[in-house]
């Protein structure tokens, strides 16, 4: 009895982990944008966004060398905060000897608790007054050490919306592998001849339909924060539009037919048609197309997500607790299904 | 952009949406005609003479048949009196081909399972409409590369992906037909 019912447990405890860690874990810091605001007052603004970590106090620039022993550091003192988020500086590294038009340089923000990160080429040198010396600083002040090691990447549209990653794929990742349950035990039925092979097949497809809603539903929000709109006319969303479409008409199909044994043929044959369908459609169409959607263009999955190694830690555990969730739910309904259609035959 | 020296001006837009819908309301409904036709006691006797793939692919053939032969018809009276904006005939006779060859295969099947459910022909329409979906979306790309005078490079890739498609549904239509012949 525990054994058969442990991959519920662990469902629940995978999903549970896998919302909550995704929900409250904090983004890191990310410096948002740095400008020079006045030339002659020699002001740069840093826009810092981190939320609930705390932000970095400390701030370098690191003049840009083809060499790494000749990069030299400069330590930005006076830093003002003119509110929440934003900081002002006064700095003009044109005033330093060394630097030539052209010279580059690095942002390096860093506090002692968390660490450090960097933002590449915030300023650029654009003549050469050259009066002070260099005031060269020990290059150990920079702490290297893993930054914010248990966050998620701070990325300039998502934000706060990556965590989206852990509710809209899963529910895709989940929706394949009911529609793959449901194809197999047409399949099954169709060599078989076993009733209750249909009435998990129907069930699978329905649990499926019910897991591409809300992927469909997530997707569209995610869209909203990051293209803008909440549909756009793109391969991969139109795509799983017309597939769920084909699924619709499968449930049509099984509420059209009275007679029991050729409404579970009929749907086994239509299934199997729609499958086949369905990964043409989701799978190979958005493929030769270009797309917003990432995973498209030949592109395999969604890299750029996975590179992280803290969204790894929440999105595996997310896919298999929600697919696992799905097959409970669709073997609760199969079971009172099947149930019903034992009375109906006895009666 | 309207086409010039037609009976009636319309934009080459609209001429293209309203070709295609023609076409595919005439196939489903000359299938569902040709399928309601044949008596139930005629099917048993085809059931007694032939095997299943015999059956499904003659009746593929003959569809297929109709289908491109009324396409070209069509296409015929919409150049008597709608105009002709095509620039680039060839492209345009070969997506007819082998769109209508798509449709008639996915109407022959769907309609071959509304006829075991006796119901009427919008049964068959559902199930099928979303099955065609990507022959439509393939087609009106192909129309509007037909429509201009240079057309793009990957033109003979789209022609692959339709008959590649049309291959797939007929090998799935040898494999599940068979299912369904005694109903």
């Amino acid at each position: 009895m525990l054994k058969s019912n442990l991959f519920k447990f662990f469902a629940l405890f995978l999903v549970l982990y896998s919302v909550v860690g995704g929900l409250f874990l904090p983004l890191s810091p990310n410096i948002e944008k740095a400008s020079y605001t006045s030339f002659q007052d020699s002001l740069i603004q840093i826009e810092v966004y981190a939320p609930k970590v705390k932000a970095p106090s400390t701030f370098f620039l690191i003049q840009n060398a083809l060499k790494a022993e000749e990069k030299r550091v400069l330590k930005i003192h006076n830093v003002k905060n003119i509110k929440d988020g934003f900081l002002l500086t006064t700095l003009n590294p044109n005033y330093y000897e060394g630097v030539i038009r052209g010279n580059t340089f690095d942002l390096w923000a860093q506090n002692i608790k968390n660490g450090g990160f960097v933002y590449f080429n915030v300023f650029m040198a654009d003549s050469s007054i050259a009066q002070l010396p260099f005031p060269q600083i020990d290059k150990k002040e920079l702490i290297t050490k893993n930054p914010f090691s248990l966050s998620f990447p701070n990325r300039p549209i998502l934000r706060e919306s990556i965590r989206n990653l852990f509710f809209h794929v899963p529910m895709w990742f989940g929706m394949m592998f009911l529609l793959s349950t449901s194809l197999f035990y047409s399949v099954r039925y169709l060599n078989k001849g076993n009733l209750e092979d249909d009435i998990k097949a129907k069930n699978s497809v329905e649990i499926g339909l019910l897991f591409g809603t809300l992927g469909i539903l997530t997707g569209m929000l995610w869209a909203k924060f990051t293209w803008g709109a909440f549909w756009t006319d793109d391969p991969k969303l139109n795509g799983a539009a017309i597939g769920m479409l084909t699924y619709f008409a499968y449930a049509i199909l099984r509420s059209s037919v009275t007679d029991q044994i050729k409404k579970a043929k009929l749907a086994a044959v239509y299934n199997i048609f729609a499958f086949s369908i369905y990964i043409v459609f989701i799978y190979i169409l958005p493929r030769l197309k270009a797309s917003l959607h990432p995973g498209n263009g030949g592109n395999p999955g969604f890299n750029i997500y996975e590179q992280d190694n803290t969204m790894r830690l929440f999105f595996y555990p997310a896919v298999i607790g929600w697919i696992c969730i799905g097959i409970w739910l669709m073997q609760l309904r199969s079971q009172i299904d099947f149930k019903l259609f034992k009375k109906n035959i006895e009666s | 952009m309207n086409i010039q020296g037609a009976l009636v001006q319309l934009e080459v837009k609209y001429w293209n949406i309203l070709f295609w819908v023609v076409i595919l309301f005439t196939i489903i409904s000359q299938i569902f005609i040709n399928f309601s036709k044949d008596s139930s006691a005629r099917y048993l006797y085809y059931f007694l003479l032939f095997r299943p793939e015999s059956f499904i692919l003659s009746k593929i053939a003959f569809h297929t048949t109709y289908g491109i032969f009324f396409s070209l018809f069509t296409f015929l009276f919409f150049n008597l009196w709608l105009g002709n904006p095509i620039e680039n005939l060839p492209i345009f006779l070969i997506t007819i081909i082998l769109s209508s060859t798509g449709f008639s295969i996915i109407y022959t099947l769907t309609t071959a399972i509304s006829i075991a459910t006796q119901k009427s022909t919008l049964l068959s329409s559902i199930l099928g409409f979303p099955l065609s979906l990507p022959i439509i979306i393939y087609t009106s790309k192909l129309c509007r590369e037909s429509f201009s005078q240079t057309p793009s490079d990957n033109l003979l890739q789209t022609f692959g992906i339709l008959l590649g498609f049309n291959l797939l549904l007929i090998i799935m239509s040898l494999i599940l037909f068979p299912y369904i012949w005694k109903e």
